[in-house]
């Protein structure tokens, strides 16, 4: 499945935790295979519990995988020795949801930025103040808030160090886990158009993990969707957005409050039911089955392979909505049909 | 219309810190809600929205100073004595917190704690406590409530422990339930089966809800009036689609247009550049105009919350400004 020009590429991906108060194991990661191609942005949403932070540690190096392979350029990850693993990680730090806590409390924010180049020892000592200075420019800080503390800035001004420090040794991808999802949305989009201003200066890649649709459909170019250990649905952000596919998109999408489209319409929402189930026993079949007004026995008996519909599309569902892929060209398929689906499983609110 | 309004804010001004470390937290913040309605609080961080609703049921710590007077029920609640007050909490107004799992105790059992409420209002037995108890974890939804009533905390999701906390807050039937932001800690699809039944059980009740949020979404979906909070101060107070169509505040504006589904993909979003004054800061003048990009001579001076065309907005230009609101 991979492909030559693949930055990060998984192959059958799973990452299984024993579990500490019984049997069984927990299956946060069950079988994904994914290719992110050099200047992209690549969005993994998921509710808590999919699987997704998971994901990304095994993404850049930090997760040993149960089964399954990790490549970077084309070469397997894991098959590194500890030290090669160490030195290569370097070119794919992480940016973390609370800027505050991934800051050490009592560094200066240049003493923070400056770290990673200190311990790499990447340039002579001299050099590294000046690419401190140039790294707080680049994502908007001023000179004087090199000298601060993180408690003495504020949350996105944190945000803002956490990505220069990320920057520091010239990364080839950014892992962004939740990056945004505790700022207010004036500051969050600040921190988003950073994000993307910095990608077309400095030529970088990006996994997005985020719960936030919006934030996942306004940054990504492609997007992934993870449902309790599995991908469900990976496609274009356009597309998806457009004219989910699988149930679970859809409902994500239908449940994401969205004031112009209640504005414009406040029926067309679908609550499921339930919350998503435990990654120890997931449900046979389709792990999504137990939440889907679509669901029928087939479900229960056979899993859904994430199939190919259409260039770049893919989607593990049994019974794909092929009058929402036909609408997608014109735009008005975005409404999935409610009313076929069988009663009790999905409500739709009015 | 209604003649008196079952809440009502007059003039209300709150300072926090003693002495010379005084702050106002609370600026000239006057409105009326009518028994019955769905009101919806917006604004950042640090706005004073939370605030608000801890003024109303006298929660602030013990530094506080109160000028103005919030009506409820016809009672001046900032002139009530604390056991006058102990009947009101719960009782009459009642509140629902963003994180369920501190709001709850861990050592007790749920129904315990649902129980503990009816309790403490009504003169009821322990057994009879108990049935209501269980009857409200039935009606919000938890399976099984009778062998539920029995488990702590920790053996419940985010979404049923959040289900817990409006059972106990509408076990006694207030008339007034405050919601600061209560689905803030849950995934999109269990916020949206949280959301549904809170309405659906306020307006069964016929509770009045006042929904905070930083979410205009979430707003959207719950509430038919919206007031928007700036820096202490009330900026804006209208009807749901009117102010999310044509927004009149350019903090309301700006709010709508930095959410990211709102903006075409890969774009730069429109933010609002700059910080919130906090509360010590102050300025003679408009408290947003520093952000603002409207801003003229006239925002150097203060505005008052002036009634315009069915809305209330705390703005000198809002008469010539056309602002972008939401559209699909």
């Amino acid at each position: 499945m991979r492909e030559p020009t693949a930055l990060v590429a998984t192959q059958d991906l799973a990452i299984h935790f024993a579990n500490t108060h019984g049997r069984g194991n927990v299956k946060a990661v069950d079988g994904v295979t994914l290719a992110v191609v050099r200047g992209e942005t690549f969005g993994i949403i998921g509710e808590s519990g999919s699987g997704k932070s998971t994901l990304g540690r095994a993404l850049v190096g930090l997760q040993k995988p149960s089964k399954g392979r990790v490549f970077h350029e084309g070469r397997d990850l894991f098959a590194l020795g500890r030290r090669d693993l160490a030195r290569h990680r370097r070119d794919f730090p992480i940016v973390f949801q609370d800027a505050a806590m991934a800051m050490d409390p009592r560094m200066t924010i240049t003493q923070s930025v400056r770290e990673p180049l200190d311990i790499a020892a990447a340039m002579p000592a001299a050099a590294r103040d000046a690419r401190v200075a140039e790294l707080l420019d680049a994502v908007g800080l001023l000179p004087e808030h090199g000298a601060r503390y993180p408690r003495e800035l504020s949350g996105g001004q944190n945000q803002r160090a956490t990505i220069a420090r990320a920057l520091a040794l010239s990364p080839k991808l950014i892992l962004c886990d939740e990056v945004v999802a505790p700022l207010d949305v004036s500051i969050q989009a600040d921190i988003l158009n950073l994000f993307a201003h910095l990608q077309q200066l400095l030529d970088l890649t990006y996994v997005f993990i985020t719960h936030d649709l919006g934030v996942v459909a306004h940054i990504s170019d492609r997007i992934a969707v993870m449902y309790l250990g599995k991908f469900v649905e990976v496609a274009p952000a356009a597309s998806l957005m457009k004219a989910p596919l699988h149930p679970y998109t859809q409902a994500l999408l239908s449940a994401e409050p969205d004031p112009a489209a209640i504005l414009a319409d406040r029926r067309q929402r679908i609550v499921l039911q339930g919350e998503i189930p435990n990654a120890i026993a997931p449900p046979s079949g389709c792990r999504f089955r137990t939440r889907c007004w679509r669901a029928t026995e087939q479900c229960a008996a056979t899993e859904p392979p994430l199939r190919e519909i259409e260039r770049g599309r893919s989607v593990a569902c049994h019974h794909v909505d092929r009058a929402a892929l036909a609408g997608s060209g014109s735009g008005s398929g975005a409404q999935p049909d409610i009313s076929s689906g069988a009663p009790g499983r999905a409500s739709v609110s009015i | 219309m209604t003649s008196v309004p079952l809440l009502s804010i007059e003039g209300l001004n709150v300072y926090l810190g003693a002495g010379r470390r005084e702050v106002q937290v609370l600026r000239d913040l006057n409105l009326s809600i009518a028994a019955g309605a769905m009101v919806g609080v917006v604004g950042e961080s640090g706005c004073g929205k939370t605030m608000t609703a801890l003024t109303i049921l006298r929660l602030l710590p013990e530094t506080v100073r109160c000028e103005g007077r919030v009506l409820f029920e016809g009672n001046d609640l900032l002139a009530l004595d604390e056991p006058a007050m102990a009947q009101i909490r719960g009782r009459r107004i009642a509140m629902i917190f963003q994180d369920a799992a501190s709001a709850l105790d861990p050592v007790f059992t749920v129904g315990y704690q649902i129980a503990e409420t009816i309790r403490a209002h009504f003169p009821v037995s322990h057994k009879e406590a108990r049935e209501r108890a269980i009857d409200a974890l039935d009606k919000v939804g938890i399976p099984a409530p009778r062998q539920r009533y029995g488990d702590h905390p920790h053996q419940f999701s985010g979404g049923m422990r959040q289900r817990v906390m409006i059972a106990i807050a509408l076990s006694c039937e207030p008339k007034l339930l405050i919601a600061d932001e209560p689905t803030t800690a849950l995934d999109v699809t269990v916020q949206a089966q949280v959301i549904d039944l809170l309405l659906a059980r306020a307006s069964e009740s016929g509770t009045t809800l006042l929904f905070i949020t930083h979410d205009l979404g979430v707003l959207a979906q719950a509430c038919t009036r919206i007031l928007t909070m700036y820096a202490g101060e009330l900026v804006e107070d209208g009807a749901i689609d009117a102010v999310l169509s044509q927004p009149r505040h350019p903090y309301t504006a700006g709010l709508l247009r930095s959410l990211p589904r709102l903006s075409a993909p890969k774009t730069m979003l429109p933010a609002i550049p700059g910080r919130v004054l906090g509360p010590g800061e102050e300025g003679d003048g408009c408290r947003f105009a520093p952000r603002c990009s409207f801003a003229l001579d006239p925002c150097g001076r203060r505005q008052s919350l002036l009634p315009e065309d069915h809305r209330q907005v705390r703005c000198w230009r809002s008469g010539d400004l056309a602002l972008p609101g939401a559209r699909a």
